[in-house]
């Protein structure tokens, strides 16, 4: 999902009928370059090397997003089955993982591994940037976030849920924080967000096509311990198991 | 003859060491691009007609995943099952300019 607004420039995309790396490309229609669906950067023509604005949207549920938004509008019309398939919940969603980041900078966290840690703390993409990423088995949503506050790296440990809500405590200050909105939600840190990141569920095999296995990060195999274990290559903190 | 066929194990693994494109090189998408379907094919939509939740109930279940945004107080939901029909969907909200993609 990206801002269509270059500059002073609002642009329209269409499908440009192409396949690269598997995957779809855009052109827009007030300058013709080619767009990558997978980055939002223009390859080639006359805005080559320009990058849409990456957007926080979700994938969740209907009947959870009715709920959250009852004021929401929605499309409607013909439904097919397209080239990231159906999301589906269940183990076909283990044929997908959540990509991270923007851009060049991304890594993949398998299903696999998000279904049974519902949460993870990471290395950064970029120095100084480390991520706490969380997701949820139920509805399928997953976010990523920088957990730094105030030049301070955050470091988490699950809480004890609070209306049936995963809740992690931050270590140096006790306070306790919403992983899917990023937000601590009582405490000494109550109120403070942390920044946003980029996090889009992809088609596993789709994601490797264009950035490789380097990576991804899924369970090892075979795990020795539930929850316990280290995703490969190891996440720098533990998330939870069950 | 004999010194071609020595030279061709060389010439593969000349070929296994050279580095690969890389990925999002224009060098790379022009070997790597197809053309699959002509171009507008898919039937990308531009500021389509949307409907309230009550409406969409009457066509979505509740397990079937959604793109969501909300941006400047407005919320706006893809059903993933439609915007496979698309691929993309040019769109806004709180009268920011989007693209949708799946």
């Amino acid at each position: 999902m990206y801002g269509r607004t270059l500059g002073d420039r609002v642009l329209e995309f269409g499908h440009q009928g192409i396949l690269y790396r598997n995957s779809f490309v855009m052109y827009d229609k007030q300058t013709e370059s080619l767009w990558l669906h997978v980055t939002g950067e223009a390859l080639q023509g006359p805005l080559k090397g320009s990058k849409l604005e990456f957007l926080p949207s979700v994938v969740v549920p209907w009947g959870l997003w009715k709920l959250r938004h009852p004021g929401s509008r929605v499309l409607l019309g013909r439904k097919a089955r397209g080239m990231m398939g159906a999301f589906a919940l269940g183990r076909a969603r283990e044929l997908y993982g959540l990509s991270v980041g923007q851009g060049r900078r991304v890594r993949l966290y398998t299903w696999k591994l998000l279904s049974r840690r519902r949460w993870l703390q990471d290395e950064g993409l970029e120095e100084g940037r480390p991520l706490l990423v969380a997701a949820d088995p139920e509805t399928g949503l997953g976010r990523a976030w920088v957990r730094v506050l105030d030049g301070r790296t955050l470091v988490f440990e699950e809480a004890a849920p609070e209306d049936g809500a995963l809740r992690l405590r931050d270590r140096d200050s006790g306070s306790l924080w919403d992983p899917f909105q990023g937000r601590c939600v009582s405490g000494k840190r109550r109120g403070a967000e942390l920044p946003w990141v980029p996090a889009t569920f992809w088609l596993l095999e789709r994601w490797k096509g264009f950035f490789g296995e380097a990576g991804i990060r899924d369970l090892p195999a075979p795990e020795k311990k539930e929850g316990t274990g280290t995703a490969a290559p190891a996440p720098a903190g533990e998330g939870g198991g069950r | 003859m004999t010194r071609s066929l020595l030279l061709l194990p060389l010439l593969f693994l000349g070929a296994r060491l050279l580095p690969a494109q890389e990925p999002f090189s224009e060098e790379d998408f022009q070997r790597n691009a197809r053309q699959v379907v002509p171009r507008d094919a898919f039937p990308v939509l531009t500021d389509p007609e949307m409907v309230d939740v009550r409406r969409a109930s009457e066509e979505l279940r509740d397990d079937e995943p959604v793109i969501g945004l909300v941006l400047n107080g407005e919320a706006r939901a893809w059903p993933i099952s439609v915007m496979g029909s698309h691929e993309l969907v040019n769109d806004r909200i709180g009268g920011i300019p989007i693209a949708v993609s799946w």
